[in-house]
């Protein structure tokens, strides 16, 4: 299961209802594939940067859930045959992989320390951070 | 060699103040913040060039991916006249 975020301009000709309805369809969409929504972020009407299908406004809705990533394919195609949306961007949610990442490779390439490389993991992306943040200040 | 040529001037090069806003900030940069994103394009649209706001290489490059993807989706120019 990965986290993923993912960004919907619909049609501004939409009322509140239908923007509902398409938010729950694909809500309902990712349950059935058998993710976990954790939450909605619902724009309000903006305009674009530039004309998308002759469109100069838009409602932009932004979903963060876990999915496995053999079913983001058949998610994105769904997305893609909904007609009020305009343009769709999804992405691995930056924060939520990186806690991800920590367990994993542990497990599948060094199996023979498990337990130590675990906190080295930890211990070092901590420092990095450190580092980051020193001479900047 | 250059320092010391005229007359025992010297130039020392002074150590640059590091003030990478995103240092300072943490965090991962957000596509979906446009109000930050809009202060590293120009009035054309195009992406600064980290000379110029002084945003460290690392941050650089997590801004280009940020601003490509706001452009993505209509919320930051490709070209702006």
């Amino acid at each position: 299961m990965n986290q993923y975020e993912l960004g919907m301009v619909l049609r501004s000709t939409l009322n509140e209802e239908e923007v509902n309805q398409v938010v729950e369809n694909v809500k309902s969409r990712i349950a059935e594939l058998g993710g976990e929504c954790t939450g909605t972020n619902l724009w309000k009407k903006r305009r674009l940067a530039y004309p998308i299908n002759k469109q100069t406004e838009g409602i932009y809705v932004f979903l963060n859930f876990s999915l496995s990533p053999q079913s983001v394919k058949e998610l994105v195609r769904t997305i893609q045959f909904i007609d009020s949306v305009l343009r769709h961007i999804l992405i691995k949610d930056e924060k939520k992989k990186t806690a991800a990442k920590e367990k994993k490779p542990v497990e599948t390439t060094e199996i023979e320390a498990s337990p130590e490389p675990q906190s080295d993991g930890l211990e070092a992306s901590d420092s990095e951070s450190n580092d980051e943040q020193t001479p900047s200040e | 060699m250059r320092t010391e040529r005229d007359s025992g001037k010297r130039f020392f090069r002074r150590s640059r103040k590091k003030n990478c806003i995103f240092c300072v900030e943490k965090g991962p940069i957000d596509y979906k913040d446009i109000n930050r994103l809009g202060r590293f394009i120009s009035e054309r649209g195009k992406i600064i060039p980290k000379r110029v706001t002084s945003v460290c290489a690392k941050h650089q490059r997590e801004l280009s991916i940020a601003i490509k993807r706001a452009r993505e989706i209509g919320l930051l120019p490709y070209s702006l006249d």
